[in-house]
């Protein structure tokens, strides 16, 4: 892997994006009272046990790189990517101390000073900001995928069938869905039932487009028949949750303004499917922008528009309505786990589980269902590794509760925990909570039904 | 000269074992308290032996070395002042057995304390200390501290719970102090000298810790007084009746409108004292005892009594003790958190004192914790440009505690920060025996230097 020209790090980027991480190091650490708790709750910390690792090890890791007591040596680096960004920090620490915008904001400065491995600075700078060329780049990689995958008979995963690197051997690949779901939809869908009752905008994203269609069908379904005319927006992108993650501020603002154009040309509110894609839209694209963006305002007024789905169908529909249309019920134990972004991020748990009650007679809570399950971004695949140790714990958390189908709510988390699922050979089957909902309502979606199938 | 000393270490130690790179160092340089200083290495061992080699090292070289388990303490114990080798514990972190017929563990002292209540609850075990940081500190700093925690009015101090230690000398020795026996006097007490010893006399590497069945149930009543003169009387009253519950907090009035702005929760803002109180036992005991605590307490009038009737009321009790760091933070960015402790019945006639010199001094300060055994967290919440006047506050709360034949720390140590108050608490011919005590265990002064005793380096409080 080797590194980008350094043409975007001209050193005036350089001394302004170290200027920004020192401002916000300053302000968290002012905060901070350097008491450990953190390190409890942090999935990594967990499976390193060294200082450097925990919100309190890294934000005085950022303050070294900031104030440049320390060089910028690639072991700091390697501590600063050892974040899930997952909010668990942030969540349980009393003075809420915001160590994703510290460890973000480090990301930056080190990307603008010493670039981005050629692979990531091709995907997020490349193809993230255009959606034509990812369009094709996916459909690309979805011929050339029988050469270099084999399917894996215990899930719906790939295997890697010669060594690639930045690909571990037991590493599960989704494959690539085709066609795509935006090919799949029209961009109005009228109301499968009633007449209709309101309109909605569905922002896809990235993973339920290219690797997880069955999701978008089944928001698309369920909407329809509670009398929704559903709009897919053409010319959405990615919501730029990857690029964040990995220093490319540039890039999510490329992003933000597309999608935000897009977004604002009607007031509909905006459904997302995805934690991340909830917590970009919602909140982040406001705060990444800044007040001097003209583009600002208008992510002010999408954010307070947007709503996860089983946020909307839980407070909008009612849970009586959604009750009068389950025509079936899923057998055996169904536990949730919290997506990220969704839980922390947006702060939706509740609406998943009040569903799940209501279309499972057997909903069990896992132990530290809101526990990261490792996916975090690209961190599944850079840090195959650890990943995959906090993937068995999230995984021994569901079989502990003799759990049969996980149900979340990102395809990130889905496709995580069903590579775990099937290598750990657990018999445990992975679903998004709308898909489940769409199938107890009646709608036959072939993944949902091999993810119960296998369940019975 | 000192690094290539060092490096002779690192080939004593198996790979991993030995860390001198900066970004690794300056992990290893604070604790929970405002002072950093860099180590110039960190050693990680996993066994007594790699301890004992690093101690013996250390010892025959003049280097100065820092035990630390989770650098949560508030004292700046852990904080390496002199540099030389920061002793890390958290490798060392196995469960080796829980005893089920002796009700005892053997644990490594890198063992989280949390970690270690769900091991032994999942058998019907119980380990009762539970310090406030008890998700993230270790048995080897609860222990080398001594830590209390909410329960300690019923169950005691963590002291209570050690049976043995196996200890590494400052010049490598490996001891044993105690056993798995409850009734041994074979010899000195010694295990009693390591409890609290700051990590000042020798490191921990191995304890046996007392385990007591786990109660059946819990429950947790509010009741808010007048006063909190009343409240004291009301603790008074409760034990005095023959019911010892396992918790009895207290927040004073500021810290109840502090907690009631910040969450809006229906807290009795208009009472002087609110006491958290829960009993545990077996389910007709604890319905008893409960019932018991309303009676006496409603002899004296109390604002409101609440009694929780499931988890749920129970946490939502709970959650105005447990928000009440987060609730502070709102009104002052910065704090001083002490942890003075006085005779039980002076705590009235020292949160008047407190109140006293806030209002002195323009300041906002909170009391609260615990009503049972006397210990007040007292927070002096502050600015930037306040700090010379918090300062000076703490300081004359730690006069007015001694005054009322109260201490300094109660749970958190001397360590750093409390070292200019030693003198309130320990008179002259105490603080020679302490030193003459140190003196005999580390006569190289090379363990944990420079801390609890004044007049040497690094004098100073702070955050």
């Amino acid at each position: 892997m080797g590194a980008d020209s350094p043409t975007t790090a001209a050193s005036d980027t350089v001394s302004a994006a170290r200027k920004e991480l020192a401002d916000i190091v300053a302000a968290e650490l002012a905060k901070c009272a350097k008491c450990g708790q953190c390190a409890s709750v942090c999935p990594i910390y967990a499976q390193k046990n060294a200082e450097s690792y925990c919100a309190r090890g890294k934000l005085i890791l950022a303050r070294s790189l900031a104030d440049q007591t320390l060089p910028a040596t690639p072991a700091i680096r390697e501590m600063l990517d050892n974040c899930l960004v997952c909010l668990a920090c942030v969540k349980n620490c009393g003075s809420a101390v915001r160590l994703d915008k510290v460890v973000m904001a480090a990301r930056r400065l080190l990307v603008l000073e010493q670039g981005q491995p050629f692979v990531k600075a091709l995907a997020l700078r490349a193809m993230l900001p255009h959606p034509k060329l990812m369009n094709a780049a996916m459909k690309g990689g979805r011929l050339m995928q029988p050469l270099a995958f084999a399917s894996l008979p215990e899930t719906s995963g790939l295997r890697r069938r010669f060594p690639i690197p930045g690909i571990a051997e037991d590493q599960p690949i989704p494959p690539i869905a085709s066609p795509p779901f935006i090919e799949r939809v029209p961009e109005y869908s009228a109301p499968a039932e009633g007449p209709e009752s309101g309109q909605v905008s569905y922002f896809y994203g990235c993973a339920a487009n290219y690797l997880l269609p069955s999701v978008g069908e089944a928001v698309m379904y369920v909407l329809g028949r509670f009398g929704k005319g559903v709009f897919v927006p053409r010319g959405q992108g990615c919501c730029g949750a990857p690029a964040a993650v990995n220093g490319e501020k540039e890039v999510v603002r490329a992003l933000a303004r597309m999608n935000l154009d897009i977004l604002s040309r009607n007031d509909r509110t905006v459904i997302t499917s995805c934690g991340s894609g909830g917590l970009m839209l919602g909140h982040e694209y406001a705060e990444c922008l800044g007040p001097e963006d003209p583009h600002h305002q208008n992510a002010l007024s999408v954010g307070k528009r947007v709503r996860d789905i089983c946020e909307y169908l839980v407070r909008e529909i009612g849970l009586d309505a959604l009750a009068a249309k389950i025509v079936r019920k899923i057998d055996g134990i169904v536990t949730y786990h919290d997506p990220c972004h969704l839980a922390r991020g947006v702060g939706v748990s509740k609406e998943p589980r009040r569903i799940l009650s209501l279309i499972t007679d057997g909903f069990k809570e896992m132990p530290e269902a809101d526990r990261c399950c490792g996916s975090g971004g690209a961190y599944g695949f850079t840090h195959w590794e650890t990943s995959r140790a906090i993937l068995e714990r999230k995984i021994g958390n569901a079989r502990a509760v003799g759990a049969k189908v996980i149900a979340t709510g990102c395809p990130a988390c889905i496709m995580q925990l069903s590579g775990g699922a099937g290598s750990l050979k657990s018999g445990i089957t992975v679903c998004h909570t709308v898909e489940l909902l769409a199938w107890a309502m009646g709608f036959s979606s072939l993944p949902a039904e091999q993810c119960l199938r296998a369940a019975w | 000269m000192r690094k290539e000393l060092l490096r002779k270490l690192k080939s004593l130690l198996p790979e991993g074992a030995f860390q001198d790179s900066p970004e690794v160092l300056v992990g290893y340089s604070y604790d929970s308290q405002a002072i950093e200083s860099l180590p110039e290495a960190v050693a990680l061992p996993q066994n007594a032996g790699e301890v004992s080699t690093v101690l013996a090292f250390c010892n025959e070289n003049g280097i100065p070395v820092t035990a630390r388990g989770a650098g949560s303490g508030t004292t700046g114990g852990s904080v390496p002042l002199a540099g030389g080798v920061v002793l890390s514990m958290q490798r060392m972190n196995r469960i080796l057995e829980i005893d089920e017929e002796n009700f005892l563990a053997v644990v490594e002292p890198g063992v989280i304390t949390a970690a270690l209540h769900k091991a032994v609850e999942s058998k019907g075990l119980f380990y009762p200390p539970d310090p406030a940081s008890m998700a993230f500190s270790t048995i080897g700093g609860n222990i080398a501290e001594n830590a209390g925690g909410m329960r300690a009015v019923k169950y005691g101090c963590t002291a209570a719970y050690v049976m043995g230690l196996e200890v590494v000398l400052a010049d490598g020795s490996i001891t044993r102090s105690g056993s798995k026996c409850i009734k041994d006097v074979v010899g000195f007490a010694t295990a009693p000298l390591f409890i609290g010893s700051e990590g000042m006399l020798g490191v921990i590497t191995k304890a046996w810790m007392r385990l007591l069945p786990l109660p059946a149930v819990k429950k947790t009543a509010r009741i808010a007084f007048a006063d909190l003169n009343t409240a004291a009387r009301a603790v008074n009253a409760v034990l005095r009746s023959g019911v010892i519950p396992s918790t009895l907090e207290f927040m004073d009035k500021v810290t109840l409108n502090t907690v009631e702005a910040h969450l809006n929760m229906g807290l009795p803002v208009e009472a002087g004292g609110m006491l958290l109180i829960e009993v545990d036992g077996s389910e007709r005991v604890v319905a008893e005892d409960m019932q018991h605590i309303i009676d006496v307490c409603a002899e004296l009038s109390p604002v409101e009594s609440i009694v929780a009737e499931n988890a749920e009321e129970q946490a939502l009790l709970w959650k105005a003790r447990r928000s009440i760091p987060a609730s502070l933070f709102r009104v002052r960015p910065h704090r001083y958190n002490e942890d003075i402790v006085v005779p039980r019945s002076r705590i009235p006639e020292m949160v008047e004192k407190i109140q006293e010199i806030a209002q002195r001094r323009g300041l906002t300060i909170v009391s609260f914790g615990h009503a049972g055994d006397g210990n007040i967290h007292v927070n002096v919440l502050f600015n930037q440009d306040e700090e010379p006047n918090a300062h000076e506050a703490v300081v004359e709360i730690f006069h007015a505690t001694a005054a009322l034949e109260g201490r300094i720390t109660g749970e958190h140590g001397v360590g750093l920060s409390k070292k200019p108050f030693f003198h309130l608490n320990i008179d002259t011919p105490t603080m020679h025996m302490m030193r003459n005590l140190k003196q005999l265990f580390d006569p190289k002064n090379t363990l944990n230097p420079n801390k609890m005793f004044p007049d040497e380096k690094g004098d100073g409080h702070g955050r």
